[in-house]
């Protein structure tokens, strides 16, 4: 029985590899190797995935062929492939690849022969999609929420506190007012007999800031969810971009990793943001906290103009900075949507 | 009685109504001392704070070490002089007052330190537009003000009766505005029963509140160094350490204060070798508090050895900041506790070296504290340095003259000891004498059980 079903599985991976070989449109290379995939076609996150790579020269196994797979990322702006595992073939040219899906998306994967051989091996494409659900890896709960222990056990804490020595103030202003009838009440105690008078103004003005300041601190504690700097800003002008991991971070500029070669028309952006422009339009010339979004575009020689003298408080910039050209490429680059 | 209490009465006046030259060249030389940090002051205003040692990698340096040194000497009074009415030390009442005015002297000092840190502070007020109590500053910010609001009060309250002696003392003896400001200050005090009523409830609450709130502000000061994720300040003693440590060096700088004072307005009678002795106890009994606090905090973190951590210990035990933290370690606690330990130093002189050792000591430990903290290097690349800049001196120097020209002005304006309870104490005691006359003359014609007069004894 046992045996049957090995011969099966190995029977049923030639059929596999049979039909991949078939359908992968051979590409010329060096020693003619081939990558085959097996996958599956949807996993859920936080699964455990295993990909299962066959290599074959001229329809024979490669035993010892180093592979990797790879899947398409962005982060912070910069585009690249990640390597999420890497095997090596065994006798029968199949290797066997591991992964844990962390990502909400894979975009492509590629399964790469990257040895020993310096061969030049055309790629396995394909894709594995990812099923919602699952379990949500690396995104802890946000904190521990322990009941009555909040803002509002702080506001209480300090009316509380405020509120005594608020009474504490208000004592003396009573000392104060007590002691008006000062005929009456001869003092006996150590310090002799009193003749004069003055007003108690001071215990009132004591016990006023006591109060007054018992009131601002309340008021700062429940301003506090209306109090972050964001929420007077331009709108859809965030501080701090979100990552989640399985998105792209918000980046919106050009990536200086990759930027374009001097001189072609691509490099707008790279200029944009060498020249400082991004520090206070942004990097998509959105606008930011200090500078204008420039959606709607004047004329190139307004523009120019404009960049020359530095109008408002910003920076004027010469000739040696920016050069006439640089600026109409700008120019042609925040006309086309600063994309 | 009436004698003694004269007496105490005319020293008390005294300062107000003398104004030796000594006096007034230690005016001029505090004023020009702090003038001189306002100059420095307007340098950093014009310049930013690049003209500090501060840099992006150690962003806190001289300043917020003073700002922590002066908040912890801001225990001195308060704490101090709450506890010891709250246990009803007899022997209080002569120090409690000029406890309370450190405390109060200090903050204001303290918390200027924080303003002078800033970089713009006109922008000030975002700490409220914007204060959001999730952030440890917040929590300082409040438990400042509520620290000195309820010092104020309890540095003003028990001082009202005094201050009616001043306004029935001192009248037609000072200037106008001086007997305008006794005036109103003395809030109509007389003396009758329902004022006596309220001043002690007011007393009695703010004693009890004022120990939670002191505590409270030198936690949240060492919270702002340990809720960051910093090698160094990641300990959960951090609290207890700087409260430990506040109250010390305001024992400290209570006592030298209190030289001081006795020696130039002749107070012996007043402040006895007892009144050092039994600080000196105290502040042995804290170095010795702050001694285990420190083996218990090495000790955990050092067993274990975190990474970065031993780049912490390196610096603080043998490398940079070495002599500091050894000066602080065996000067500043060792020895304290030594001094107090043998009777032949258990004298004023020692109990002031002692105060003097543990204030310097204690500065050095905040500034190494900040310091240090900043320095362990987050990302495998070169430590940062930092040393004070000229300004960052001036400033400090200033802000110490300024603590000294405050409490130096308030001896002219305000009754440095308390006579009205030192009046209690010395007619509770003079009663309790005559009783135990009374007693003993009545044993030796009658005799009574045998433990009466010792039950009596012990009450002393």
């Amino acid at each position: 029985m046992m045996g049957f079903r090995r011969y099966a599985t190995r029977a049923a991976g030639v059929l596999v590899l049979g039909t991949v070989v078939m359908v992968v449109p051979q590409v010329a290379s060096a020693a003619d190797i081939t990558i085959a995939v097996g996958a599956p076609p949807s996993v859920e996150v936080g699964a455990d995935v295993d990909v299962k790579a066959v290599v074959a020269s001229d329809g024979e196994p490669v035993a010892g062929a180093i592979v990797v797979l790879t899947y398409e990322a962005t982060f912070a702006g910069v585009d690249d492939r990640v390597v999420l595992d890497r095997a090596t073939t065994d006798a029968a040219g199949v290797a066997n690849l591991e992964y844990v899906q962390r990502a909400a998306d894979n975009g492509e994967m590629r399964v790469e022969y990257v040895g020993p051989e310096d061969a030049s091996v055309e790629p396995f494409v394909f894709r594995i999609s990812v099923a919602p659900g699952g379990e949500q890896q690396h995104r802890s709960t946000a904190g521990v929420k322990i009941p009555f222990l909040s803002g509002a056990a702080l506001v209480v804490l300090i009316v509380l506190l405020w509120g005594t020595l608020a009474y504490a103030a208000i004592q003396l202003v009573l000392v104060g007012r007590r002691g008006d009838g000062v005929g009456e009440h001869r003092d006996e105690g150590p310090l002799g007999g009193i003749e004069e008078r003055g007003s108690a103004w001071a215990g009132t003005v004591l016990a006023t800031a006591a109060v007054i300041t018992a009131i601002g601190m309340v008021i700062v504690t429940l301003r506090n969810p209306l109090t972050h700097a964001n929420l007077d800003s331009p709108e859809g002008y965030n501080r701090t971009p979100v990552a989640y991991l399985g998105e792209d971070l918000p980046y919106l500029g050009p990536g200086l990793g990759n930027a374009a070669p001097e001189n072609s028309p691509g490099d707008a952006p790279v200029i944009w943001v060498r020249a400082g422009c991004a520090t206070c339009h942004g990097l998509a010339a959105e606008g930011g906290a200090v500078g204008p979004d420039l959606f709607d575009l004047d004329s190139l020689a307004s523009f120019m103009r404009d960049i020359r003298n530095g109008p408002d408080n910003m920076p004027a910039y010469t000739g040696e900075v920016l050069t006439d050209a640089q600026i109409e490429k700008l120019h042609t680059w925040l006309e086309n949507g600063s994309s | 009685m009436t004698r003694w209490r004269e007496r105490l009465v005319e020293k008390t006046i005294r300062p107000m109504m003398r104004t030796t030259p000594a006096y007034k060249a230690w005016v001029g030389f505090l004023v020009i001392v702090v003038l001189w940090g306002v100059y420095a002051y307007t340098r950093q205003y014009r310049d930013g704070l690049v003209v500090t040692g501060m840099r992006d990698r150690i962003s806190w340096g001289l300043y917020i070490s003073a700002f922590v040194f002066f908040i912890g000497i801001s225990h001195a009074g308060t704490l101090i002089s709450a506890i010891l009415r709250a246990t009803n030390a007899r022997w209080r009442a002569p120090i409690t007052r000029m406890a309370e005015f450190i405390t109060a002297v200090a903050l204001l000092t303290g918390a200027s330190f924080v303003i002078i840190d800033m970089g713009r502070p006109e922008r000030l007020f975002n700490v409220y537009r914007y204060g959001r109590w999730q952030s440890p500053i917040m929590w300082d910010v409040m438990a400042i003000t509520t620290y000195l609001m309820a010092s104020v009060l309890y540095l003003y309250a028990p001082m009202l009766p005094d201050l009616a002696l001043y306004r029935d003392r001192l009248k037609g003896k000072v200037g106008v505005l001086r007997e305008r400001f006794y005036g109103a200050a003395a809030l109509n005090w007389t003396g009758a029963p329902a004022q006596k009523k309220s001043l002690g409830k007011a007393i009695g609450l703010l004693m009890l509140i004022i120990m939670p709130i002191a505590v409270s502000v030198h936690t949240v000061v060492s919270w702002i160094f340990g809720m960051t994720l910093r090698v160094g300040w990641n300990t959960s003693i951090f609290g207890v350490l700087f409260v430990a440590g506040a109250i010390f060096s305001g024992i400290a700088t209570l006592i030298i204060v209190m030289v001081i004072l006795r020696r130039v307005y002749h107070w012996e009678e007043y402040i006895t070798e007892l009144h050092f002795r039994y600080l000196g106890y105290l502040l042995g009994a804290f170095a010795a508090v702050m001694i285990y606090v420190n083996i218990a905090e090495f000790m955990t973190a050092g067993f274990k050895l975190e990474e970065g951590e031993e780049f912490a210990f390196r610096q603080l035990f043998i490398e940079k900041f070495s002599t500091l933290f050894w000066f602080y370690l065996i000067l500043g606690l060792v020895v304290p506790v030594l001094l107090m330990l043998y009777r032949r130093t258990r004298t004023i002189a020692g109990v002031v070296t002692a105060a003097v050792l543990v204030d310097l000591a204690m500065f050095a430990e905040r500034y190494f504290i900040v310091i240090t903290g900043l320095r362990v290097p987050l990302m495998p690349y070169e430590p940062a340095d930092y040393f004070p800049s000229w300004v960052e001196w001036s400033i400090f120097a200033a802000g110490v003259a300024f603590f000294s020209l405050l409490i130096t002005l308030a001896m002219k304006l305000f009754p440095m000891l308390a006579v009205w309870e030192m009046v209690e104490e010395k007619e509770a005691a003079v009663a309790l004498e005559l009783a135990e006359d009374l007693i003993e003359s009545r044993t030796h014609t009658t005799p009574g059980p045998a433990g009466d007069s010792e039950s009596r004894g012990s009450e002393t």
